[in-house]
């Protein structure tokens, strides 16, 4: 079944259609976040249904899902959310970092591995597609947007998921849903307003605009200038000042009225402001480093991760961006939760007598167990919730939806939270324009022939600069 | 990333490395632990086994300026006061500047990233500062004529940028000009966006160095590594002239050059932030919870004025004290309102020395309640805490995170047992293995266990528990090296260490290179070396900078190991 077919299929009157041509004929408002038109007006003339742009989502949470938890896939009781968008999932299992290693530094050698393949050995899969792809540039107002909750901040190796370059973070993660929405629907231009002969008001205005621009032109040549060859940078160093430029490029296009490239997206493309949110342990959990952990309200936190994933859904579907990294958790967090969390129709409750991290370490059959077979069920809920979202609109001509024709997928840094090991990691793939096989598929793949395979999957010859000993390998099992 | 040792690729340092650690806990190691073993050869022991070490081959990663950085070259390149800096647009765009994430240090360029809001409060900072800023010293003539506008650019531009700028840099502003001429607007509106587009150029923001040409790294380039060691700000005037007329080229001009820049009120500027990051002073307001901001900012006030009498000589003697005199010396700066919680009476209203030989529990920073109350446990002391704090900071060292699968929270212990005693139970062999690590550090900690989160000193803990304060400094394989009865004589004891002494060598070293040291031979020696340079010249921090800005590591094109 085709992606489009499969989106008719599935709740025909939920989706909300939001299609490239449609916001293209949209009442003279122009989609800024849109790719340029002379790329859309190319790809329409020469074929009914353009091929869905390159995308990837990566969804990490920390502490991994225990194999045992999968053994019936998506029919494993504790995974049981996932059913609901099972069709389009491949719940993959047997991904290995490394087999044999077991040490709680695993928490950070499973961080900084997931979505690269290989510890800091090179970009992660959603860059590796950007560079690939849009030669790391693409048409959309924010290259990549890496956001999450919860992230543990004594240490790089723990929270950054997404990769420039070997050891280059794209971006740090941003971890308040206000500061999420003020950096994509927040910074949108407004309407051009009165198309009358422009006041004196007016004309200073565009004019201060005019120097803005120029401002940020000039400093970009400077950026240029140092990035070639004038002054021996290394490699390394050029990939963390081009991250700088991307980040000027963006204020360039949240400042200026868009001039033809980009248009601004009509009245379906807004996110509510989702407001200032109350949270002082979001706050302590970043800065501290006590290992006892912080107490934390299981639906404050939910609210709160709820938001970012409405706003961060948004922007994909409104082509705001087409890159990122959400994080639910960060690797080896310890967060103490209590009280009620509810999802489907269904209720769990934490004990906060011992962080997640510790209750892992201690999982056996029992109370313990029971806790941590809740918390799985939290981890597939937000998962299905998370996909549910990108799932609910069609955004590309070929009818398929972000969950149908992205590149998405779900990583965590260990295998099994007791033993710390980095054999058996969860991992569900998705999308790809219908190039990935769904269902429950079994490998013995080491994780840089999985992530090989999603850029086969998005079409691209390339391979992920991983783990040296799997390069070029490709977990063909996995494509259609 | 902590220090960058990872026990599985071999980067901890000494025989520590054999400890793993967990970090509340009792119980069994159910697995084999087998230790890292140290690469032979690793670490030499001599200065003299450091003859002729080659410098680490690796490229390092460019840098950013710090926050503090920015600001400080944004202040002194245009000549704003510091009431300019901290009112106005200048002063809100300067407070939405981001923190900088400290690993191993604020300046390590590995833990950089640049996010959007850096940019964003770069542009601000730009505007604001444009237009505070006096730009008459900089312009010659105003016509839009080529010899004005050139002249502006390559004048301001080597203020900013630190060096005289390349023909294809000033190109890249003069089109500013153009447009501004083009909208009927006079020179001194383009001087002011070319101000703006150059705060936010990456010479200006990014320790920028030529490796283009070679190994050699330019007497201007030399004035910036100066000038950022020293004051954490740009090279004045005096510093590019004596750049220009070849001072820096040997070490007596060097020495000369970081000696008058320490009469600058800019060195004490930095050292202060320096100390305040090495004995991570941020995580006060977060960890000593009950505290009131007033408070928080008496305790912060003390360190700093403590910190500026031993280091820069205002301790009635003019003598200038290095970083080991801040952890011996027997007297602090109170006033009447912190004096309380030394149970001390000051008379008077502001700041004033007080000797504490008659206070024996009271000795140098590491009992000062700003520094207590930053490693904490909320209000209560935290043996754990503490002890990896000293760990860190006075050795240098680190422990890895607990073994895998350790039940990290049984205790046979009732909730109402002394910190000592819970720490007893780790260290106690028929418990567990978790003494393997913790008694690297928790005896370290012990003489501080009378002293509660809020750093106020206490006989009995808040279960009744008599409070103890003898305990005994371990030495590399956690075994007892020399026991002490209470504060005064761990003190003494830390301060004969070699480990110390070199440790506190290398915490600066580690922020003036912008990189966490490695284990190879020459990171090894350099510290070995600068250790020994300073020590001989005095001692003093002054003497310490001197040592490091003549140390070829320093004053060469750098190296890194590679650290990834």
């Amino acid at each position: 079944m085709s992606p489009k077919d499969r989106a008719r299929s599935r709740n025909p009157g939920y989706r909300r259609v939001l299609s490239r041509r449609t916001l293209l004929r949209g009442a003279g408002s122009i989609a800024i976040g849109l790719p340029f038109l002379s790329e859309m007006r190319a790809s329409s003339v020469f074929a009914a249904d353009p091929p869905p742009p390159p995308r990837v989502l990566t969804f990490y949470f920390g502490l991994g899902i225990p194999s045992e938890y999968q053994r019936d896939g998506f029919m494993s009781p504790h995974l049981a959310p996932l059913a609901r968008v099972a069709d389009k999932l491949a719940l993959v299992r047997g991904v290995y970092y490394e087999k044999g290693s077991r040490s709680t530094g695993n928490h950070a050698r499973g961080s900084e591995t997931v979505f690269v393949g290989g510890r800091r050995s090179g970009a992660s899969i959603d860059q590796r597609v950007l560079q690939e792809a849009y030669g790391g540039r693409a048409p959309t107002r924010i290259q990549s947007l890496i956001a999450g909750s919860y992230s543990r901040q004594d240490g790089q190796s723990r929270h950054i998921h997404s990769w420039a370059a070997p050891g280059i973070a794209t971006d740090a993660p941003i971890e308040d849903p206000k500061r999420l929405f003020d950096r994509t629907f927040g910074s949108l231009p407004m309407d051009p307003g009165s198309s009358g002969p422009p006041s004196e008001t007016e004309r200073a205005r565009a004019r201060e605009a005019r120097y803005a621009r120029s401002v940020l032109d000039t400093a970009l040549e400077q950026y240029r200038y140092v990035t070639s060859d004038a002054f021996g940078l290394s490699d390394e160093s050029k990939a963390k000042v081009a991250l700088h430029v991307e980040k000027i490029r963006e204020l360039e296009m949240n400042i200026f009225d868009p001039d033809a490239e980009m248009e601004a997206p009509p009245a379906t493309c807004r996110a509510e402001d989702p407001g200032v949110f109350d949270h002082p342990e979001m706050i302590e959990i970043q800065r501290t480093t006590n290992n006892e952990g912080v107490r934390m309200d299981v639906n404050r936190w939910m609210r709160l991760w709820r938001a970012m994933v409405d706003v961060s859904v948004l922007a994909f579907q409104c082509d705001l961006c087409r890159f990122g990294n959400l994080q639910l958790t960060s690797g080896g967090e310890r967060i103490r939760l209590y009280g009620s969390y509810e999802a489907y129709g269904q209720t769990r409750s934490y004990d906060d007598g011992e962080t997640t991290h510790e209750y892992w370490h201690r999982l056996a059959p029992g109370p313990v167990e029971a806790l941590m077979l809740d918390h799985v069920w939290l981890y597939a809920a937000e998962m299905a919730h998370l996909f549910e979202r990108l799932d609910d609109t069609v955004v590309d001509e070929n009818g398929g939806t972000l969950l149908d024709n992205a590149l998405v997928m779900a990583g965590t840094e260990l295998g099994n939270g007791r033993a710390h090991d980095v054999e058996d990691v969860f991992h569900l793939v998705a999308g790809a324009n219908g190039r990935l096989r769904t269902g429950v598929i079994d490998v013995d793949r080491q994780a840089t022939e999985v992530y090989n395979a999603g850029l086969r999957a998005l079409g691209l010859s390339v391979s992920m600069d991983g783990d040296r000993d799997y390069a070029g390998s490709v977990a063909s099992e996995l494509l259609v | 990333m902590s220090w960058g040792r990872s026990v599985g690729r071999a980067r901890v340092r000494g025989a520590w490395a054999l400890l793993g650690l967990a970090l509340a806990c009792t119980g069994e190691i159910s697995e084999p632990y087998a230790p890292p073993s140290i690469p032979a050869g690793a670490r030499p022991a001599t200065l003299d086994a450091c003859v002729e070490v080659p410098a680490p081959a690796g490229t390092p990663l460019l840098a950013r300026l710090t926050r503090n950085e920015v600001l400080a070259s944004l202040r002194d390149a245009l000549g704003l006061s510091a009431e300019a800096m901290e009112s106005g647009a200048l002063g809100a765009a300067a407070g939405a500047l981001p923190l900088e994430t400290r690993a191993p240090a604020t300046t390590s360029s590995r833990a950089q990233t640049t996010t959007f809001d850096h940019v964003t409060a770069y542009a601000a900072l730009a505007e604001a500062a444009a237009e505070a800023a006096d730009l008459g010293p900089f312009i010659t003539c105003r016509a839009f004529r080529p010899d004005c506008t050139r002249s502006f650019v390559e004048v301001l531009g080597e203020r900013l940028f630190r060096r005289p700028l390349r023909d294809p840099e000033v190109q890249g502003f003069l089109p500013v000009f153009d447009l501004v001429a083009s909208e009927g607007d006079d020179f001194d509106v383009a001087a002011r966006l070319v101000l703006r587009a150059m705060l936010q150029s990456p010479q200006f923001l990014y320790h920028l160095e030529d490796r283009s040409a070679g190994d050699r790294v330019s007497p201007r380039e030399l004035a910036s590594r100066l000038a950022y060691l020293v004051w954490a700000s740009t090279p004045d005037e005096a510093l590019r002239a004596a750049a220009d007329d070849g001072e820096l080229a040997t070490a007596a001009g060097l020495e000369a050059a970081v000696r008058r820049m320490s009469d600058d009120p800019r060195a004490l500027t930095a050292s202060l932030a320096f100390v305040e990051d090495w004995v991570a002073l941020e995580r006060l307001e977060q960890a000593a919870r009950g505290l009131t901001p007033a408070e928080t900012a008496a305790m912060r006030a003390e360190t700093e004025a403590f910190t500026e009498a031993v280091l820069w000589g205002d301790d009635g003697t003019g003598a200038r004290g290095g970083l080991l005199d801040l952890v011996t010396e027997d007297w602090t700066v109170l006033t009447p309102a912190l004096a309380e919680v030394y149970g001390l009476d000051v008379p008077g209203s502001g700041p004033q020395r007080v000797d504490l030989s008659g206070v024996p529990e009271r000795r140098g920073l590491l009992t000062q309640p700003a520094v207590l109350a930053s490693h904490a446990n909320g209000n209560r002391p935290s043996i754990v805490s503490r002890g990896l704090f000293l760990l860190r900071a006075l050795t240098c060292r680190d422990i890895p995170d607990p073994p895998v699968g350790v039940d990290t929270t049984t205790t046979a212990l009732p909730e109402t047992a002394s910190e000592r005693a819970r720490s007893e139970e780790r260290l106690d062999p028929s418990t567990g293995e978790c003494g393997l690590c913790h008694r690297a550090f928790d005896p370290l900690a012990y003489a501080f266990e009378p002293f509660d989160g809020t750093g106020r000193y206490q006989t009995e803990d808040v279960h009744g528990n008599a409070t103890r304060e003898d305990g005994w400094i371990p030495n590399e394989d956690g075994e007892v090296l020399q026991p002490y009865a209470n504060v005064d004589e761990l003190i003494d004891g830390l301060a004969e260490l070699p480990a110390v002494r070199e440790c506190l060598a290398e915490k600066p070293l580690v922020y003036a290179l912008r990189r966490g040291l490695g284990t190879g031979a020459a990171d090894r020696c350099l510290v070995l070396q600068v250790e020994d340079a300073a020590r001989r010249a005095g001692g003093g921090y002054v003497d310490l900078l001197v040592a490091i800005a003549t140390h070829p590591s320093f004053t060469r094109l750098r190296g890194e190991e590679d650290r990834r």
